[in-house]
Order: C-alpha cells, then sequence, then structure tokens
C-alpha cells in the first residue's frame, strides 16, 4: 500500500478510536446481564474467579437476544417503554443485596427471575438463536 | 455553581457561539457532513444508563484517575527524583494528561429521532468517556532538610458528540484546572465529586525531606487523608514507600505501595549496562468490594479484591540509547502482562544522582505486545494488543538546573492499561515540564 493510501486509513483508525459516540452493539443488553452477575458476585465474595465462572456458564446455559435501539417492538407491544430498559436485568442483577446473592449462588435461572426484563435479553440456550 | 463549572458553562457557550458564527445553520435536511459526522446532534449531556459495565467502568476510571494522578505518586514519580542530590534548590514539575475515549458507556439520547445526525438508532448510543489530569509539584532543599508540596486536578466527562466543541472545550480545561493547583491546601482535606460519569477531584500532598549521604526519606500529609511516607537508600538504590489510608482504599489500608530497587548503577559492574530496576507495585485496581462485606471484616493492609500487583524488571540506557522492560502481574491475573523495547536519544532515563540527557533535543520510541486479561467482571474481551508511545523534546541547561519540556503521545501504554484496561485503543498524550532553580 502507497503512502497516500495510508494516510487516510491511519486518520480512519484513530478517528474510530476517540469518536465521541457510536451505535449499542445488538448483543450488548444481553451480555451486560452476565457481566452484571460476575461483578456482583465478585464484589459481594471477594472471589473474582468465581465471578468469571459464573459469566462462563451464564453464555453457556444461554442465548443473546439482539435488539437495535430504534426496534418498533420495543415500544408497540408495550413491555418496554423506552430503549434504555433493555437494560433493567443488568441493572437489578448489580444492585442485588449479597445476602440475596450468597443464597442464589450457581442458580442463573434464579438470578436471571428477579427481573422481568431479563427474558427481553437472554433466552435458554435449548431455544435456539437469539433474534 | 462552582468557580469550576461556571468556567465549564462559559467556555461551553463561547465554544458554541463560535461554531455557530463559523458556518450557517444546517437546515433539518441536511445528510451528514465530515463537519456533521453521525451522532453529532445528539444530546450534549448524555444521561448514562447505569447499572452496566461501561457505566461502573466510566466511573472507576474517574476514581483511577484521581488515584494516579493523586499528588503523593506524583510527587514520587517526578518530583523526587529532581532533587535527590541537590545541596541547596528548588525544583519544580508540571504535567497535563488527557485521555480520549478511556471507557465508553451506555448512555440515553432523548434527542434521538428529532435531527439529521441523531437518528432513532442513537436512541442508545455509546458515548465515550474523556479524561484529564492535571499536576503540580515544588520542592526546596537547603543542606538536609526540605519541603515539598504537590496538588493534582483529576476530571472527567462524557465526550461532547460534536469533535469540535469537544476539542475546544479540551483545550480549555487546564486555564482553571491550573488555578486550583495553586489554591488546592484551601480544601484542607482534599476534594472529590461524582455526578453521572462525571468527576472532579482534587488533592495535595505537603511534606518534609530529609537526606544525609546514606538515605534519604520523605514523610507527608495527603489532602485525601492519608499518610505518606518513603525511605531511599542513596547507596545501591533501594527503596519503600506507599501511603497509608486515603480515600482510595480499594478494600485495603494500602492507597499504594512500592518497593524494589530504583536505577541502580550497572554500569559500574559491566561497562555500557545501564541502569537496572527492579520492584514490586499493588495499586487500587477493578472492582472495589461491596460496602457491605467491607463492613463485616476490618480491612487488612491489602484487600482481598480490587488489587492490582505487579513485578518489573527494567533495563535502561543500555549503550545510553535502549531500554528493555519486562512485567509480570500476580493479581487479579497471574500472567506476563508486558515486554518493552524502547530506542531514544542518549541518556534519555536521568540516573538517581541527576544526570540526565545533553542538552537540546530528546526523543524516546518504545513499543512491544501487552497482554489484556479478558475480564467479565468489567466488561472486558481478553486480548493482545502493541503498545506504542513517543516523546519528543527539548533540554535546556545542565545537571540540576536543567530544564526539559516533553510532549508524549501514548497507545495502549502498558502503564495506563494496567490502571484503565478497558482503555484498549483510547489515544493519549501527556504533556511534561520540569526544572530547577
Amino acid at each position: 500500500m502507497d503512502r497516500t493510501r495510508r494516510r487516510p486509513l491511519a486518520a480512519l483508525v484513530l478517528l474510530v478510536a476517540c469518536a465521541p459516540i457510536t451505535t449499542m452493539p445488538p448483543d450488548l443488553p444481553c451480555r451486560e446481564a452476565g457481566y452484571a452477575i460476575a461483578a456482583r458476585t465478585a464484589q459481594c465474595t471477594g472471589d473474582a474467579a468465581l465471578g468469571e465462572a459464573r459469566y462462563a456458564a451464564f453464555r453457556e446455559a444461554y442465548t443473546c437476544i439482539e435488539w437495535s435501539p430504534d426496534d418498533p417492538q420495543l415500544t408497540d407491544t408495550g413491555a418496554l417503554t423506552h430503549a434504555e430498559d433493555l437494560f433493567s436485568c443488568a441493572f437489578t442483577l448489580r444492585n442485588l443485596p449479597c445476602e440475596l446473592v450468597e443464597e442464589l449462588g450457581d442458580d442463573l435461572d434464579a438470578w436471571l427471575a428477579l427481573d422481568p426484563g431479563c427474558t427481553w435479553v437472554v433466552e435458554p440456550a435449548a431455544a435456539g438463536g437469539g433474534q | 455553581m462552582s468557580p469550576a463549572s461556571r468556567a465549564h458553562s462559559v467556555t461551553l457557550a463561547l465554544a458554541l457561539a463560535l461554531l455557530s458564527a463559523g458556518r450557517p445553520a444546517l437546515a433539518q435536511e441536511e445528510e451528514p457532513t465530515a463537519v456533521q459526522t453521525m451522532g453529532t446532534e445528539c444530546d450534549q449531556n448524555a444521561v448514562p444508563i447505569a447499572g452496566t459495565s461501561g457505566y461502573a467502568n466510566a466511573r472507576e476510571a474517574l476514581r483511577t484517575t484521581a488515584q494516579t494522578y493523586s499528588a503523593a505518586s506524583y510527587a514520587e514519580e517526578h518530583l523526587f527524583p529532581l532533587s535527590l542530590d541537590v545541596e541547596k534548590g528548588g525544583s519544580a514539575s508540571f504535567e497535563f494528561f488527557q485521555m480520549l475515549a478511556a471507557s465508553r458507556f451506555p448512555a440515553n439520547e432523548t434527542n434521538a429521532g428529532n435531527a439529521p445526525t441523531c437518528p432513532e438508532e442513537y436512541r442508545v448510543s455509546m458515548r465515550a468517556l474523556d479524561l484529564q489530569a492535571m499536576v503540580l509539584g515544588l520542592s526546596f532543599r537547603s543542606r538536609n532538610w526540605g519541603f515539598f508540596y504537590a496538588a493534582s486536578v483529576a476530571y472527567g466527562n462524557p465526550a461532547m458528540p460534536n469533535n469540535y466543541v469537544r476539542g475546544m472545550l479540551l483545550g480549555a480545561q487546564p486555564i482553571y484546572a491550573t488555578t486550583v493547583l495553586g489554591l488546592a491546601p484551601l480544601w484542607r482535606n482534599g476534594f472529590s465529586t461524582q455526578q453521572g460519569a462525571s468527576a472532579f477531584a482534587l488533592d495535595w500532598v505537603a511534606g518534609a525531606t530529609y537526606d544525609s549521604p546514606l538515605l534519604g526519606f520523605r514523610a507527608g500529609y495527603a489532602g485525601s487523608r492519608g499518610l505518606y511516607g518513603s525511605l531511599a537508600d542513596k547507596g545501591i538504590g533501594l527503596f519503600l514507600s506507599g501511603m497509608l489510608g486515603g480515600q482510595d482504599r480499594g478494600g485495603g489500608l494500602l492507597g499504594f505501595g512500592k518497593a524494589g530497587l530504583d536505577r541502580a548503577e550497572a554500569d559500574e559492574v559491566v561497562e555500557g549496562a545501564g541502569l537496572t530496576s527492579v520492584y514490586a507495585r499493588d495499586l487500587p485496581y477493578g472492582v472495589e468490594p461491596a460496602e457491605e462485606v467491607v463492613e463485616e471484616e476490618p480491612p487488612g493492609l491489602f484487600g482481598e479484591a480490587g488489587r492490582l500487583t505487579t513485578g518489573h524488571v527494567e533495563q535502561a540506557n543500555l549503550f545510553g540509547v535502549l531500554d528493555l522492560g519486562a512485567a509480570y502481574a500476580f493479581r487479579p491475573v497471574p500472567q506476563l502482562s508486558e515486554l518493552t523495547f524502547a530506542v531514544h536519544s542518549r541518556g534519555y532515563v536521568p540516573t538517581r544522582d541527576g544526570e540526565g540527557p545533553e542538552p537540546g533535543l530528546v526523543w524516546m520510541l518504545r513499543g512491544g505486545p501487552v497482554w489484556i486479561p479478558g475480564s467479565a467482571l468489567i466488561g472486558l474481551e481478553s486480548g493482545e494488543r502493541y503498545h506504542l508511545r513517543g516523546e519528543v523534546g527539548y533540554r535546556a541547561g545542565e545537571g540540576h538546573q536543567a530544564f526539559t519540556f516533553t510532549g508524549a503521545f501514548l497507545m495502549n501504554d502498558p502503564e495506563l492499561l494496567a490502571l484503565y484496561p478497558y482503555a484498549v485503543d483510547a489515544p493519549t498524550v501527556r504533556l511534561h515540564l520540569d526544572g530547577g532553580f
């Protein structure tokens, strides 16, 4: 590649790296639910490895449902009134009391049953692929 | 409204006025252009969505910046080395740090769907967090005794969606931050505030120094309610330093700790071998333990979670122009964390005696692989990256009274990734100024 072609490429890489605003990855609400389980586990138990293990189990047992924030289903169904409600599952799980985290343990179904919004972003792996 | 936030608002208003004066207002039907990129017309102040790793990382990044650039650690890294072997005189040091898109978090854009460059798909956007820090250090010594003072201002905020406004704000912020640095002790206990993904932290440290031909001792009080102390052997270069307490405990009593060998003169054993450093370091890192758990048992010297412990081996000024380095992380994930190779102008790394490079142009180019441990706890995928660090500057004068100015560009720098592991590919600029009198 000659120099004149490399220059715009370098500029593009730099611009993308520090762009102030980008679109949301479609599987982010789902992944955030798993990250929330991992982070809250580590915070409450002091065991970072246990948090990572629960995230791995989450990815194995569930499939992500992908969303775009402009998907008409979000508001048309009436179940979610705002696109940011896709993160209600992560919000709930990240703020659980530590006593409850201890009680839930490795039962991921029980974790995800705590917020109705979780059914919008994850589904059991056996049920097939995401949206 | 605080003076800082007032200055921020005035700067923003000025920037917007200048932008609108510089070109005609965009009609609604206009397509995105190089000036008005997608997202530009989304909310100036996006609302971060709590409960996500991006939001947690943004808040963590702001906390880390306050810790990293807290006055005590800066004094140790940059101020003390300037005055180690001075009989009588002072030293001053100043640094400006800017990291773009240190973290990204989902944000709610209320303006989505109402402007051509903010369509409905931006209803939830990923917004960048920009971080800045400024630090000022002063020290003076007369014979064995001396004093030191250092102050730091660290702040961060969601990036403005318009890159031009963003750039103008970033350029203006140092103006009021510099003022605040000089007045830091007026806030007796330091100061920090955080709202959403925006934060401002001020810290200062002041204390006394004692130097004999064999030992150097520093003790000080930090505004963030910590006690700082260090002890250095002037022969071989053994040292021990740390801060107890402080607002950022990371689950333990130790604000930070560092011990080892600092720039031992290997030249005395093998000619051209340069300076050898071997040290271990412990810093707050990652997720903090939940408060209710911390309260059950008093914290020990080191916290069980939320710490980064690393071991470093560095050989600087090999044949005067090369540096080699390696680091291993013991926790949170045990692994080799970096390999570094650098080439620079002769004598770029100063000795403990304060002997630095020759006057004139100084430069350094550093790179190598860095391994990022994947962590679901902070929403980070594992991976290998290459780091790059370029520094260029000018040094005037010789010995203790030399004056040096350097500018640096960094990307995936191991030191920065250790502190901000999610700041992968985040461009960083650092300006540094120091000198003696």
